[in-house]
């Protein structure tokens, strides 16, 4: 298809972009967070900004599903990753109930999304014919 | 994952919050220590609304 329709192909790439730069952005922030358990050197406004930039790009995403699909609750990204680093959450126990499923779930989203990387741009599967608003 | 944050920030939004969902906790975990155990678990009305707001307002001024 991608040879063959160039203006279906360009629409392609436009829709994607938003969950392209996300899946990178967690790729970047991942990694670096590896390097931290490793112990190894990072400077401090690194990690903030690639947090940022993976909380920025999250909420798009999540703006995307509030205009076109069915989130309607309200979300805060940086707020929700700031709540995931209260000191000792996971022995307080009243803040382990609730912040583990929480924990859990952004976990999950994120291994899918580093899943996502690992497969490759053409796994990731948008159905331009099922788009009735194009 | 929005719905758990959802209630995430609900109870521990800001540091306000965390230290009253602390306090409340440890309150009613007295509670659940003693004797009262069964009539919490059972959502007994008298422990709902006279054991547990008195607690609190008695430990809130210890």
């Amino acid at each position: 298809m991608k040879a063959i329709y160039p203006e279906m192909t360009a629409i392609h790439n436009q829709a994607m972009e938003p969950l392209n730069k996300l899946i990178d952005a967690n790729v970047n922030y991942y990694r670096l967070e590896q390097m931290i358990k490793e112990k190894r050197e990072v400077p401090i406004f690194r990690k903030n900004a690639l947090e940022l930039e993976f909380c920025n790009h999250f909420t798009v995403i999540c703006n995307i599903f509030r205009d076109f699909g069915v989130l309607k609750d309200h979300f805060d990204i940086v707020q929700m990753m700031k709540t995931l680093k209260i000191e000792d959450w996971k022995i307080i126990t009243p803040f382990a109930y609730y912040l583990t499923p929480l924990h859990s779930a952004i976990t999950t989203v994120r291994d899918s999304l580093r899943t996502m990387h690992k497969n490759g741009p053409l796994m990731r599967k948008y159905i331009i014919e099922k788009n009735e608003d194009l | 994952m929005v719905k758990k944050d959802l209630v995430a920030q609900w109870l521990m939004g800001d540091e306000l919050k965390q230290d009253q969902f602390k306090f409340f906790y440890d309150t009613v975990k007295i509670i659940y220590d003693c004797a009262l155990r069964d009539k919490l678990l059972a959502a007994d009305p008298e422990v709902i609304n006279y054991v547990i707001p008195k607690l609190i307002a008695y430990r809130a001024l210890m």
